[in-house]
């Protein structure tokens, strides 16, 4: 009775793998077995080993057995080769920014990064560059985020006002201003693409903050804008960006620091100046 | 479960009461963001200013000495050129003499270095222009070749 | 009664520990020069003890602090580097595993040509000032090994070349200190490779020129 127990169970099996075969037949190409294998070489590092030295180590992946994003082959490899591959991820869909590596030479995120189908050459992942590393994939942020705090990301009003009066007035074309800022997710690919910010990581504050801090200043119900520049006004934090553009290339949101740098230094500068909040009608 | 009921209960009659007591007018205090100690560090926003500036006046002298030669074109290529290179270099300098890299003793060697080489540029180029052909008939020179 | 875990308790406190020493809950300016000198003392204290190499020269370092005037977040970053060397942490790999890109390619060449032309006019001008040497010997000397136009050609483009790119990428780089022309990543892509080409073609231009000179010279001589 066991025996034909797991007779059908095999045959169960055989018949599931047969209708995903023919599932996949039916989506696309004829199913192609073994011969999608693709090649991962990702950066190790185990601070637990004694005189531990960070190495690649190199995984095969059957692409037709994995989802189509890196992030999708990184979990493949964890769950089914090595348990110890460490990295860092939440949403799965681009937005948490939890899973930003270097991918193939750029700074993206793994989850909305495509595998790149040609299995004749490897892919390279590598974390974050010249970050310290914690293990593996993840680089420790401590600093990254200590300097998005040190801009200040909140609203802050000269004359005190009281919450639930009236709504903070903002016209449409004000609001604009602020789109293709508020929406950086703070993955922090853009900062460490920057060799400025490799070279100078506690001085320089990098693209990240530093479009951040340009949201701050130019959002018009924001009353202290001088005194957000004049905190940046030294001349290693907005001042050593070398205008490089790596930024704006690898930003995975598509947004554009190098250009909120650039305001940032017109308006330290004198060339630009804020413009006055226009006067609300209520 | 007993336990988290009595905590469900006592959570909404606090919400109840929350919702119908008068509403609390919070006066958000204007915050000062002045003493941070920024105030400390000088400001660059001119020096920078003024590096581009030397920089924009600098863009006519060039294709102009491809033209006109001589010995006041040398003077001013050399002006113009001392002064960009020291701010040059200085920019290199500070990015890659790092304390972090080479200890502070190194940075600070290597920060006063900046000041030493613009001195040496300085007098070599005043020498050759004086001394020597001068960097426009030098140019002519070695495209004579 | 709701539970606040000791996790989110920890960060809070963190973050105040962090927003205390930016001075950003600070109201007046006592407390707040108070602070920094507290934090100046512990800074030292920290020198002192977190790194016993530099125990020696903590006194020095105290004034190096104080002349060097970092805002808060670049003490704090110092500090921070120092913590992790000290964690024997590794610095992830960067300029070996980067992709070449247009960006920082234009950008390193940009600034590897101004050092090297700087080198060249500080060696050139130190040197013919220092040997018994002038410069019209020294050309006149390599006239005297009588190379064709076509090798001479390449050195004059070699040395054209980087003045003419430096300058036009000069603009290009001016430009987008004023957050002109990168409106996108393709704008800046356009402008780069206009800038690599124009200069190629310029510094072509007046290298053709100084040898249709030459023959000029040669001829009518």
């Amino acid at each position: 009775m066991l025996a034909r127990s797991a007779l059908l169970v095999h045959s169960a099996e055989l018949a599931a793998n047969a209708a995903r075969a023919a599932s996949g037949a039916a989506a696309a190409q004829p199913k192609k077995t073994g011969n999608r294998i693709k090649t991962f070489e990702i950066y190790r590092f185990n601070p637990e080993a004694p005189g531990a030295k960070p190495t690649i180590q190199k995984f095969d992946v059957d692409l037709d057995q994995c989802g189509t994003m890196i992030l999708d082959a990184l979990i493949k490899i964890k769950n089914e080769v090595d348990p110890t591959l460490t990295f860092r991820r939440s949403c799965r869909e681009g937005i948490c920014g939890s899973c930003a590596m270097n991918i193939g030479g750029e700074n993206t995120l793994a989850c909305i990064c495509k595998i790149d189908a040609d299995t004749s050459k490897s892919t390279k992942i590598y974390p974050l560059p010249h970050m310290f590393v914690v293990k593996d994939l993840v680089p420790d942020m401590n600093l990254f985020y200590a300097q998005y705090a040190s801009i200040q990301p909140w609203i802050q009003k000269k004359t005190p006002l009281t919450l639930g009066e009236k709504q903070m007035h903002q016209s449409v074309a004000e609001r604009d201003r602020l789109d293709g800022l508020y929406e950086c997710i703070l993955c922090a690919c853009c900062s460490t693409s920057c060799p400025s910010y490799w070279w100078n990581a506690d001085k320089y504050l990098g693209p990240a903050v530093l479009m951040q801090a340009y949201r701050w200043v130019i959002d018009s119900r924001d009353d202290y804008a001088t005194e957000r520049l004049h905190r940046m006004h030294d001349s290693f934090s907005a001042f050593k960006c070398h205008t490089i553009m790596n930024c704006t290339k690898t930003c995975p949101k598509h947004l554009n620091p190098a250009k909120a740098i650039g305001e940032i230094k017109s308006l330290l500068t004198g060339f630009k100046s804020k413009p006055a909040a226009e006067p609300s009608a209520f | 479960m007993a336990a988290s009921l009595r905590h469900m209960a006592h959570f909404q009659k606090a919400l109840l009461v929350a919702r119908t007591a008068p509403r609390l007018s919070t006066i958000v205090r204007a915050t000062s963001t002045l003493n941070d100690g920024a105030s400390k560090v000088p400001d660059h926003s001119m020096h920078f200013k003024l590096e581009r500036l030397w920089a924009v006046g600098m863009l006519p002298i060039l294709p102009t000495s491809y033209f006109i030669h001589g010995p006041v074109m040398d003077a001013v290529l050399t002006v113009a050129l001392t002064l960009h290179i020291h701010w040059g270099i200085h920019g290199v300098v500070y990015d890659y003499a790092r304390p972090y890299v080479i200890g502070e003793a190194a940075a600070k060697a290597a920060h006063v270095g900046v000041y030493v080489i613009t001195g040496l540029l300085l007098a070599g180029l005043l020498h050759f222009n004086t001394n020597d052909v001068g960097i426009t008939k030098a140019f002519e020179l070695v495209f004579s070749l | 009664m709701i539970n606040i875990p000791t996790s989110i308790l920890c960060r809070l406190g963190a973050r105040s520990a962090i927003s205390r020493s930016f001075g950003t809950s600070v109201i007046t300016k006592d407390s707040c020069e108070m602070l920094e000198k507290k934090s100046l003392k512990t800074e030292s204290c920290r020198l002192k003890y977190a790194d016993p190499a530099r125990a020696k020269d903590t006194q020095k370092s105290i004034i190096r602090i104080v002349s060097e005037a970092k805002t808060p977040i670049q003490k704090f970053g110092w500090e921070y580097l120092v913590k992790q060397r000290g964690m024997k942490r590794p610095i992830a790999p960067h300029l070996t595993i980067y992709q070449p890109q247009l960006t920082w390619m234009l950008s390193g060449f940009h600034r590897i040509s101004g050092c090297v032309m700087a080198g060249t006019l500080l060696v050139g001008g130190l040197g013919f000032a220092v040997l018994p040497l002038d410069f019209t010997t020294f050309v006149e000397y390599i006239r005297g090994w009588n190379l064709p136009c076509a090798v001479t050609a390449v050195f004059k483009y070699i040395i054209a070349f980087p003045i003419i790119f430096h300058t036009l990428n000069g603009i290009r780089f001016l430009g987008f200190d004023l957050a002109k022309g990168v409106d996108n990543i393709g704008q800046v892509y356009k402008s780069g490779w206009l800038v690599f080409g124009v200069s190629a073609v310029i510094a072509l231009a007046i290298v053709i020129n100084s040898c249709q000179n030459k023959s000029k010279a040669v001829k009518t001589a």
